[in-house]
């Protein structure tokens, strides 16, 4: 495997995504109750979720295993995901 | 005929109650789950020489238990443990879908699993291979629609032979990094018999389950320390938490089902609909929507706002014929009809008025605002299939951040326009619990259908009727949401969790399925006539043996001579303050008290205490000015809903403080509104 760095991986929070942008996942900092709703709704570290509306405020609308999820602002803050810059 | 137990378990939105009232063609029994108010329906379906029981589950994303649904489904499946476990993933989403399902298999040897809305996926060019999912899940995958009556008969065969079968290996999925804790736990738990999948009970504990860690702490006592230490050196050693590393490998399992079983033939994919999502249209296109459709509803019910509208523009013979025919008014000449019969078969005595006003009105109360309540109902069942719902609880949500509610809060707002019960009800799905309390103590604020009704009576005793309807919904709303926001500042400043929470699945956006509606609205009526019917005809039957017997427990035919009477004369130096007194003021607080049983008793107190023909000469019997009766319609839109929204607010928290909080502030916020109404209304007309 040929190891070329296409520009740099940045780690930031869901909230800070702009729309049609797609990031894996890597932490979530939540408490146990949501923790879990997230982990079984498909938001599991490692996954893809592709942004589909970030308007800088208010809920945004992601993708992720198929499946459009609406969350708020508030949620989005307490993922931890990798932009990958082409 | 042998009898098998199968529990129907699924994620949200995966169609599981399209299929359970498939399976049943909707002849379920609906109770609830001991201890809670979260609905469990049951149906039967006979084939061949078995009695197939079916209990829908409460839907979940996991077997973790976190929520009362959670904790529903995962007791139920470990504690009863039915004959079979029929397992709902979705075509559309197989792989998240999947995840329960695997978290099924690790504990069930008698599963079936059962791929709904395989004709939508077809159509999206979702090809997958029933037979290569069964070879790798070790269980029958059954492919179902449930519109299209696909696959029911299958399903049944396949619970059948999975019942005969018996036993099959638990699945494993590989679990990595953490898969010599996972051994050593389940070494430890070995120790213990808990007649449970020692390696599930395992992943559980890593995974935090409240209701493992709580049967092992009781159960294996010693065992206890020992796991949850286990536990925290995997989290500190591997650097996360095991959960995620559980969620991780489920979903890792399940991915790689999902890449040799399913093909995805490109179709044009329909791009989401930015529109409700949109800052600035989202929530004046949604509350429009909303308003709309609403409007709709409300004038197939009872020609309110159009038929008024009609009226005070001056086309009152058009208006008249848009209210001879809604529902309210050709089901209330039925019911006159045949109390007049039945008082002309049996005469005019104690047990025909018995009959004909106590029971035939509680009934007729009841078949009065079935329909009514069907309508707004069958409203909300086309939002929600159609997906639309969702949708617009975003687009509201930005607006209702603003003051203290999240867009969670439009489906029990909606319903309450409806019937207050089952709005109270679905109240239950709001995530965050403040929230959630707040909303149960608010959501009698919003005028239902019975008392639409009641404020259409009172309307036709003023000179601006349609404006009065139109200022006690407005009114209505405003003390909604004045006191949702002054709440939730308040809990703001005793700094409880605040955040409000939005988190909610997007299923895929289509034309409504009739049938699919009709489910809806049966399921949640059925709520309505178990829940508040019962309360309704004996609150009717009570009342009307208080207002008939007289202090010496004799009947009595002239209402003032009641018990009923007695009481309220004692109430009348209340009403006062926004201009009623005199002779006949009691026959007012008579009313209000019924009211306060039901809305509907208002009114029909209101014609036979005074004999009079209409509401408005009601008024002029006992002598109630305009203003008063603007002061009362305000009153009336406020004060208590009805007995059967208390029980429903005492059954949903368990909790009389809070069921005599909700009652005391309804009753302030009504009396001082109707005082501030009066003394308006007074000035305005000088």
């Amino acid at each position: 495997m040929v190891n070329t760095v296409v520009g740099e991986n940045k780690i930031t929070t869901l909230d800070k995504v702009s729309e049609g942008k797609e990031v894996t996942l890597i932490s979530i900092e939540a408490g146990r109750g949501l923790l879990s709703r997230l982990l079984n709704m498909g938001l599991v570290p490692g996954s893809k979720i592709r942004v589909l509306v970030n308007k800088g405020g208010g809920v945004l609308v992601i993708s992720v295993h198929d499946t459009e999820i609406s969350i708020s602002r508030g949620i989005a803050q307490k993922l931890l995901v990798r932009v990958e810059s082409p | 005929m042998k009898r098998i137990t199968v529990a129907l378990i699924g994620q949200p939105n995966v169609g599981k109650s399209t299929l359970f009232n498939a399976l049943t063609g909707g002849n379920a029994i609906v109770t609830n789950w001991p201890g809670t108010t979260v609905s469990k329906s049951e149906g039967v379906i006979r084939h061949c020489q078995y009695e197939i029981h079916i209990i829908d589950l409460p839907g979940v994303y996991g077997l973790t238990a976190f929520t009362i649904e959670e904790k529903i489904s995962r007791n139920f499946i470990v504690n009863e443990k039915p004959d079979v476990v029929v397992v709902l993933v979705d075509s559309l989403s197989l792989i998240r879908t999947l995840y329960l399902a695997l978290d099924v298999l690790e504990l069930i040897d008698r599963v079936v699993i059962g791929v709904t809305k395989v004709d939508e996926a077809h159509s999206r060019g979702v090809h997958i291979n029933y037979n290569l999912l069964e070879k790798q899940l070790g269980v029958p995958v059954v492919p179902l629609s449930a519109v299209r009556g696909d696959g029911l008969r299958e399903l049944a065969e396949r619970i059948i032979s999975v019942y005969e079968a018996g036993r099959r290996e638990h699945t494993k999925v590989d679990y990595g990094e953490l898969s010599t804790y996972i051994e050593s736990a389940e070494a430890l738990i070995r120790q213990c018999d808990l007649g449970l999948s020692h390696r599930w009970l395992a992943v559980k504990v890593f995974e935090g389950d409240p209701e493992t860690l709580e049967l092992i702490k009781s159960r294996c006592t010693s065992l206890y320390e020992d796991l949850v230490e286990l536990r925290e050196e995997a989290s500190r050693i591997l650097k996360v938490d095991p959960a995620v590393i559980v969620a991780r490998s489920r979903f890792k399992h399940a991915e790689s089902i999902g890449k040799t079983c399913v093909i995805q033939v490109a179709v044009r994919k329909k791009a989401p609909s930015k529109l409700f999502y949109h800052p600035v249209y989202a929530p004046l296109i949604s509350i429009a929507i909303i308003l709309a459709v609403f409007t709709l509803a409300f004038n197939l019910n009872t020609g309110f706002p159009v038929a008024s509208i009609l009226e005070s523009v001056g086309f009152s013979e058009l208006a008249e014929a848009i209210e001879n025919y809604t529902i309210s008014s050709l089901i209330e000449r039925f019911l006159e009809w045949s109390s007049s019969t039945l008082k002309g078969l049996l005469g005019e005595n104690a047990i025909s008025l018995f009959l004909s006003e106590a029971v035939l009105g509680g009934v007729g109360a009841l078949l009065l605002f079935l329909p009514l309540i069907m309508t707004v109902l069958a409203t909300i069942g086309v939002l929600e299939d159609t997906g639309l719902l969702t949708r617009l609880a975003v687009g509201v949500h930005t607006l209702f951040e603003k003051l203290g509610f999240s867009g969670h809060a439009l489906f029990p707002l909606s319903l309450s326009l409806g019937c207050n019960v089952p709005g109270l009800l679905v109240a239950r799905a709001i995530p965050s619990t403040a929230e959630r309390v707040r909303l149960i103590m608010l959501l009698p604020f919003i005028p239902c259908q019975a008392r639409l009704v009641v404020l259409l009576a009172l309307a036709t005793a003023v000179r601006q009727g349609f404006l009065l309807v139109v200022l006690s919904y407005i009114v209505a709303f405003a003390a909604f949401f004045a006191l949702g926001f002054a709440l939730y500042k308040w809990s703001t400043m005793r700094s409880e969790s605040v955040e409000i929470r939005l988190l909610l699945e997007q299923p895929p956006l289509h034309k409504p399925i009739p049938r699919v509606v009709w489910w809806y609205t049966w399921w949640h009526t059925k709520h309505f006539l178990v829940k508040a019917g019962t309360i309704i005809v004996l609150a009717n039957i009570l009342f009307w043996l208080l207002s008939h017997v007289g202090p010496s427990m004799s009947f009595t035919d002239d209402p003032g001579e009641s018990i009923a009477a007695s009481f309220s004369k004692t109430l009348t130096p209340i009403l006062k303050p926004i201009g009623i007194s005199g002779e006949g003021s009691w026959i007012i607080a008579l009313a209000l008290i019924a009211g306060f049983i039901a809305k509907e008793i208002f009114i029909s107190t209101l014609l036979t205490v005074t004999g009079a023909s209409s509401v408005k000469n009601a008024f002029t019997t006992i002598g109630v000015s305009e203003q008063s009766v603007i002061a009362l319609t305000i009153f009336v839109t406020l004060y208590v809903p009805c007995l059967a929204a208390l029980s429903t607010i005492y059954s949903e928290t368990r909790s009389l403080k809070l069921v005599a909080e909700a009652v005391l502030l309804m009753l302030v916020v009504a009396y001082t509104s109707a005082i501030l109404a009066y003394t308006l209304a007074l000035v305005l007309t000088l």
